[in-house]
């Protein structure tokens, strides 16, 4: 039984204003709700580090990036499914990435029927 | 009684007789006469004298009164009888003087005196008196009157009066002249002693009071020297002779004259006055005058030629004394002089030179005239002048234009002087030994303007005409060959002199060789070449270094836009289609879009290529290509540029190109900060922990600390115009040669830039890290 998905937010953590805008604008055209924020910092000191159905992150942010953002939940044992979206991925962040349990690793631009597959996998979990 | 009788009348007539004879004596040495008219009879008794006075011998009996009338002057006979008839009517008595005539003709005056004899009835009867001879007496008067006029005359004449003194105080007589120059009047008589004293002058009055009192106590006489202030206000000069007259060892009174010698007083102080004037222009000329007559041997000179010859003017001069004086150098010159002068008859001129016992040189000049024209006659009149100080001024003079013409030729730039019309006057050595030309040949402006070239010529010209229309300073610029036939760049200035006038008599030109400079310009043309080379650099070198984070800029925003049109797509695929939603999207797929190309755009621009190179490089070398690169734009933003240079900096391997685009990524940063406020740029550079160490300080806004960690990623950038890339690519630059870059923030306000170069730098590490 699928889970009511409207009900489930989404974290959009990316330093660009732009993606922000973009990736949520593209949550809410497929009828999903989003919260964006600026850096791994401020995910973290708000009320939805615990509620967050599924995080799209960035790896390059000015201070705590993607990965460490991954590695810190994990060790919180937080298990939100993490989306990481990148600019300049390479193979090993990408291994590294998924490794460690991300739901999916995609290199900018990417196709959006699999970032809103990959979203709405997570949501169900 | 009878004889006594006749004894009395014996006696008495004895005594009558001797009475009578005494009478005719006395009448005879007073030349006075007795007569006695008988009116009844009219015949009239004279006495001896009295027929003697009129010319005829004494007679006993008595002569007729027509007779008596004949004998009178006709002239004088109406008169003379008029008065004796009038008497005998009872008037005056008679008391005339009239002429007579002798019989030889002779013509005497006489005075006669009547009285008449009355009867009882009161009748007359007898006239008598007495006739006096005063011929004699009355020419004497005459001649006395005459001469007491030409006395008169010749005081007036003389400006000369004359007086008498009494001993007892008083004057006893002035002369009408005297009078005259006192300017008193006459009618109211000398004055006294008081009134005359009054108008003595104040200032010699108590020498005049003594003067008398002298005389009178030593019986002298006097000569002397007054003024006096007339009642109408004048002052004159008298001069008071006096002489006292003693008579028996009595002194009787004083005499003398006195003399207005006004004129000649005003005369001789004026004399006096223009010899002061004369001596005075003697000295302040240093001009003396002189006179010699070569017979007599007879030498005149004024005092100021004393003062030159430095003699004694109480010395009797010669010509020797003279010669003594004249430098013996100089000796010959005086003697030929000399005679030149006597035989030319006309002005003599020379110079020559005196000398002192002491060593003293003077410099004199010495005109001569001769005077007389005849041999025996020969006389000369000259000027001396000493002319010392005037001979040490041109001396001075020609010294200063000697140490000048000295310094002309010393100076290291081409000097001329030329006319008016251009036409060359002089040149300095420099000008001659640059173009080759003699002194003669730089005479013609043709050869001058030979060497110019062909292309400047023109431009020469032009500028010499403007010069010469207004007036004015020129200057241009123009190639000249030298002498070894290469032509080089010279500044060329002239500049007028002018007369009060305003016309110009000279243009004093300089020719500043210029070539160096031109050179140099060269070198700053090459220099601001290199500067863009190096921004070019700049740009080149980043898209390799920064290549990653460029893709990843760019990759951003295309990112989102994709982004965008997939949600687009999205809102138009609901049922129904969200427009809005699509609409908004479709937007920011636009402003994304323009982002990406706006960056592709920046990084287009910082295309290009060059391979690096590494040699041995001073670095503080290239921190000063750096400040004469920068100079313009630090100038431009009042910031001074200091160094604090080590001189113990080894060379190290280095990119030169990429090293100096550190130093001015650094130093334009620098300069950028204080662009607002001006300040100090300061370059320090420094031998540390065995790696070179540099930094870049300056006084500006300083760093935003919250962005500190931003300021070395690409395009961070607080300039409008900036690439951002700048301490991005330094920093990568240094890194790559083995050093480190970072940045402080002054104490005191701005900001430091540090970095750090290893001396061994061992291989070439890839730009990006």
């Amino acid at each position: 039984m699928p889970v009511d998905q409207t009900s489930r937010l989404i974290a959009i953590i990316d330093d660009d204003e732009a993606m922000q805008d973009s990736l949520r604008d593209l949550m809410e055209a497929a009828g999903l709700v989003a919260r964006c924020f600026g850096s791994a910092e401020e995910f973290l000191a708000s009320d939805l580090r615990d509620r967050a159905a599924c995080l799209i992150v960035d790896i390059r942010m000015p201070k705590m990036s993607g990965l460490q953002l991954q590695a810190r939940l994990k060790e919180e044992e937080c298990n939100i499914p993490i989306i990481f979206i990148t600019a300049h991925g390479d193979a090993r962040m990408r291994i590294r990435a998924m490794r460690e349990g991300a739901v999916e690793f995609l290199a900018k631009p990417f196709d959006h029927h699999v970032l809103l597959k990959r979203v709405r996998t997570a949501l169900d979990m | 009684l009878h004889s006594e009788l006749y004894d009395v009348i014996k006696r008495s007539e004895a005594y009558l007789a001797e009475s009578n004879a005494r009478l005719e004596e006395a009448q005879r040495i007073a030349h006075l006469g007795y007569w006695e008219w008988d009116l009844a009879t009219d015949r009239v008794t004279w006495a001896d004298e009295t027929c003697r006075i009129y010319g005829l011998q004494p007679q006993e009996h008595p002569i007729q009164l027509a007779e008596m009338r004949e004998m009178v002057h006709p002239e004088d006979r109406e008169f003379v009888f008029r008065t004796a008839e009038e008497a005998l009517r009872g008037g005056v008595r008679p008391d005339v003087e009239h002429r007579i005539v002798r019989p030889t003709g002779e013509v005497r005056i006489v005075h006669s005196q009547g009285d008449v004899n009355r009867d009882a009835s009161g009748r007359p009867y007898r006239m008598f008196g007495t006739v006096q001879d005063i011929t004699e007496r009355k020419s004497a008067e005459e001649a006395l009157q005459q001469s007491q006029s030409c006395l008169a005359e010749g005081e007036r004449l003389a400006h000369m009066g004359s007086w008498t003194f009494n001993p007892s105080g008083f004057f006893e007589h002035w002369s009408q002249e005297l009078f005259k120059i006192y300017g008193l009047d006459p009618q109211r008589g000398s004055p006294t002693l008081e009134e005359y004293l009054a108008i003595v002058h104040p200032a010699d009055r108590d020498f005049m009071a003594e003067t008398i009192r002298r005389m009178h106590a030593k019986r002298s006489g006097c000569d002397v020297k007054k003024r006096i202030v007339r009642l109408d206000g004048e002052q004159r000069y008298i001069r008071c002779v006096g002489i006292p007259v003693i008579e028996d060892e009595i002194l009787k009174g004083f005499l003398g004259t006195a003399i207005d010698i006004t004129e000649q007083e005003l005369l001789t102080q004026e004399l006096e006055r223009r010899q002061a004037y004369l001596a005075e222009a003697q000295i302040l000329s240093h001009t003396g005058s002189f006179g010699w007559k070569p017979d007599t041997g007879e030498i005149v000179w004024s005092d100021e030629t004393y003062r030159i010859f430095e003699y004694n003017p109480a010395e009797k001069l010669t010509l020797d004394r003279i010669m003594e004086r004249v430098h013996p150098e100089d000796q010959h010159l005086a003697l030929e002089v000399v005679e030149q002068a006597s035989n030319s008859g006309g002005v003599v001129d020379f110079k020559l030179r005196l000398l002192f016992p002491d060593g003293r040189v003077k410099y004199i000049r010495v005109l001569v005239r001769p005077l007389g024209i005849a041999n025996d006659d020969l006389e000369f009149a000259g000027a001396v002048i000493d002319r010392t100080e005037a001979h040490l001024a041109e001396e001075r003079i020609r010294q200063n234009e000697a140490e000048l013409r000295l310094l002309i030729d010393a100076i290291p730039e081409q000097v001329a002087v030329f006319g008016s019309d251009w036409n060359p006057l002089f040149a300095n050595r420099q000008a001659q030994e640059y173009t080759g030309l003699s002194p003669q040949e730089f005479r013609s402006i043709a050869a001058i303007d030979n060497l110019i070239h062909p292309e400047d010529l023109g431009r020469l010209h032009g500028n010499r005409e403007r010069a010469t229309r207004e007036t004015t300073p020129v200057e241009t610029e123009a190639r000249i060959r030298g002498k070894d036939g290469i032509y080089r760049w010279f500044l060329l200035r002239a500049h007028p002199l002018q007369d009060s006038q305003g016309r110009v008599l000279r243009w004093y030109a300089t020719r500043t060789d210029i070539t160096e400079l031109k050179r140099a310009e060269q070198e700053r043309e090459k220099l601001r070449q290199l500067e863009a080379d190096l921004a070019h650099t700049n740009r080149v070198s980043t898209l390799g270094e920064m290549a990653a984070s460029l893709a990843h800029e760019i990759k951003q925003p295309i990112a989102a836009a994709i982004t965008s049109a997939n949600s687009c797509v999205e809102w138009l695929g609901h049922e129904p289609p969200n427009l809005d939603r699509a609409r908004a999207a479709a937007a920011r797929i636009d402003k994304y879009g323009n982002r990406a190309a706006e960056i592709i755009d920046r990084i287009r621009s910082f295309y290009r290529k060059s391979p690096p190179q590494r040699e041995l490089v001073d670095v503080n070398g290239i921190v000063h290509e750096l400040l004469t690169l920068l100079n313009g734009e630090a100038t431009r933003f009042s910031v001074a540029m200091r160094t604090d240079l080590s001189a113990e900096l080894p060379k190290i391997m280095v990119d030169r190109v990429q090293l100096q685009q550190v130093f001015m990524n650094l130093m334009l940063n620098a300069i950028e900060a204080m662009k607002d406020s001006g300040g100090e740029l300061t370059v320090k550079s420094e031998l540390q922990d065995g790696q070179l160490q540099f930094s870049v300080s300056d006084t500006g806004v300083g760093l935003p600390m919250e962005k500190m960690d931003q300021i070395f990623s690409a395009f961070f950038t607080t300039k409008p115009q900036g690439s951002g890339m700048g301490l991005a690519i330094s920093r990568s630059i240094v890194e790559s040669h083995g050093g480190q870059l970072w940045a402080t923030a002054n104490t005191e306000g701005g900001a430091t830039f540090h970095f750090t170069l290893p001396i061994q730098v061992t291989e070439s590490s890839p730009l990006v890290a």
